[in-house]
């Protein structure tokens, strides 16, 4: 009886393991394409900033442009940034101000964007990260 | 400018041969022009790290003094901070910040927490002291003193913190005495580009140094070559377009070609 129960029992748990290992393959490579997905400007990031930041953001009149000159209208005038310097380190979202006012890694009164009463959705928020971890290319 | 008296790296160079070979090797790629450097003294003593600072910061006291209390924007001064928050203090006249921040040893990086309650003892004099608590450090205080000059303003920046996290010995001591040095010059280094900014004064007298500790050039013997009392403008090289930052500072807001900011 166990010697015919044995090969059933390797059997399932063989199954059990490969359904698993497929399992993690399947989830590494979703992970992996999603990460890859190039993230564009124009096509991309340009949208989420017209729709949530521009309204404040654009010269001569936008508040948050006449607080810091900070300017979303063009790739080059969200590049160039505040009075201050830059807010974006093309290659690193953990360091650029742009990305830490959006997700909230700043004190809560700075969150962007201001006017909104509800924050960027999470899909916003990442594709503006991975714009900015594969360098903020005006592609 | 900037004075130099001496640099308190001098320890840590006669622990390792090797890093005392790299100091004299960088040191030949400068002109000593001791002037133009910060007066910068680092020591250790027992995992306790002690930093002092001594800087002509070519702007207004106020203005200087209103971007050190400007406690929201404390991310502005360091883009190693990558998280920031105020929280209310129990202490009347006192603030709590608390900051994240990111350091790296080549490919291994960490998250460095800190929560520090800060008050201002009186006018131009800062006081923190770090809450063991809620930070990374067993222990921690620091002290800005800001004493106008004519239109400049002297600051004086005085530190110490012992490091809860295991630092390895020699070589863990001299990298955090090079981030530490590091994070001091860029803090300096931002701080009189956006008080100058506050204050409506051009950007560009230290653009060598907003460049170099802003990372858009070769930082490290900028770095070295300041800490050994070299001019680490000669380092400097015109920041091109499309170069990976390791900053969002000021000097980003300046014309790279020599313009006005």
């Amino acid at each position: 009886m166990r010697r015919k129960l044995r090969p059933i029992g390797r059997r399932l748990l063989s199954m059990h393991y490969r359904r698993a290992f497929a399992g993690g393959v399947f989830i590494a490579l979703l992970a992996g394409c999603l990460a890859r997905q190039t993230i564009s400007y124009h096509q991309d990031v340009y949208p989420v900033l017209e729709t949530n930041c521009l309204e404040c953001h654009r010269p001569p009149e936008g508040e948050g442009y006449l607080k810091t000159h900070l300017s979303m209208e063009t790739y080059q005038s969200l590049m160039k940034g505040t009075l201050y310097g830059p807010v974006i380190i093309p290659g690193d979202s953990r360091k650029s101000i742009f990305n830490m006012l959006v997700e909230g890694r700043a004190d809560a009164s700075l969150r962007m964007p201001h006017l909104q009463t509800n924050p960027l959705t999470a899909q916003d928020i990442e594709i503006l990260r991975l714009w900015v971890d594969q360098g903020a290319r005006d592609n | 400018m900037f004075t130099a008296r001496n640099t308190g790296i001098a320890g840590a160079a006669a622990k390792t041969g090797c890093f005392l070979c790299l100091l004299l090797a960088l040191s030949s790629l400068a002109p000593a022009r001791a002037s133009s450097l910060p007066n910068i003294e680092i020591s250790e003593n027992s995992g306790n790290y002690r930093v002092r600072m001594v800087m002509l910061i070519h702007a207004p006291a106020r203005y200087v003094n209103s971007v050190l209390t400007d406690y929201k924007h404390i991310y502005r001064l360091n883009p190693a901070i990558t998280e920031s928050e105020i929280l209310p203090s129990p202490h009347s006249g006192a603030v709590r910040v608390k900051t994240r921040m990111e350091g790296c040893i080549f490919f291994f990086c960490r998250n460095v927490d800190r929560l520090e309650e800060v008050r201002e003892v009186n006018t131009g004099h800062l006081h923190a002291v770090i809450i063991p608590e809620q930070s990374d450090f067993t222990s921690g205080s620091a002290d800005w003193r800001i004493q106008p000059i004519g239109k400049d303003s002297e600051i004086v920046y005085e530190a110490q913190v012992t490091p809860a996290f295991f630092i390895p010995p020699i070589i863990g001591s001299y990298f955090v005495k090079r981030t530490f040095a590091e994070a001091v010059i860029t803090s300096f280094a931002r701080l009189e580009c956006i008080a100058r900014t506050r204050a409506g004064l051009d950007t560009r007298s230290r653009q060598y140094l907003a460049d170099a500790t802003f990372g858009t050039t070769d930082i490290d013997a900028i770095q070295a070559a300041m800490l050994v009392g070299e001019d680490p403008s000669a380092h400097n090289q015109p920041t091109g377009a499309g170069d990976k930052s390791r900053d969002t500072g000021c000097a980003g807001s300046c014309d790279p070609s020599g313009g006005g900011c």
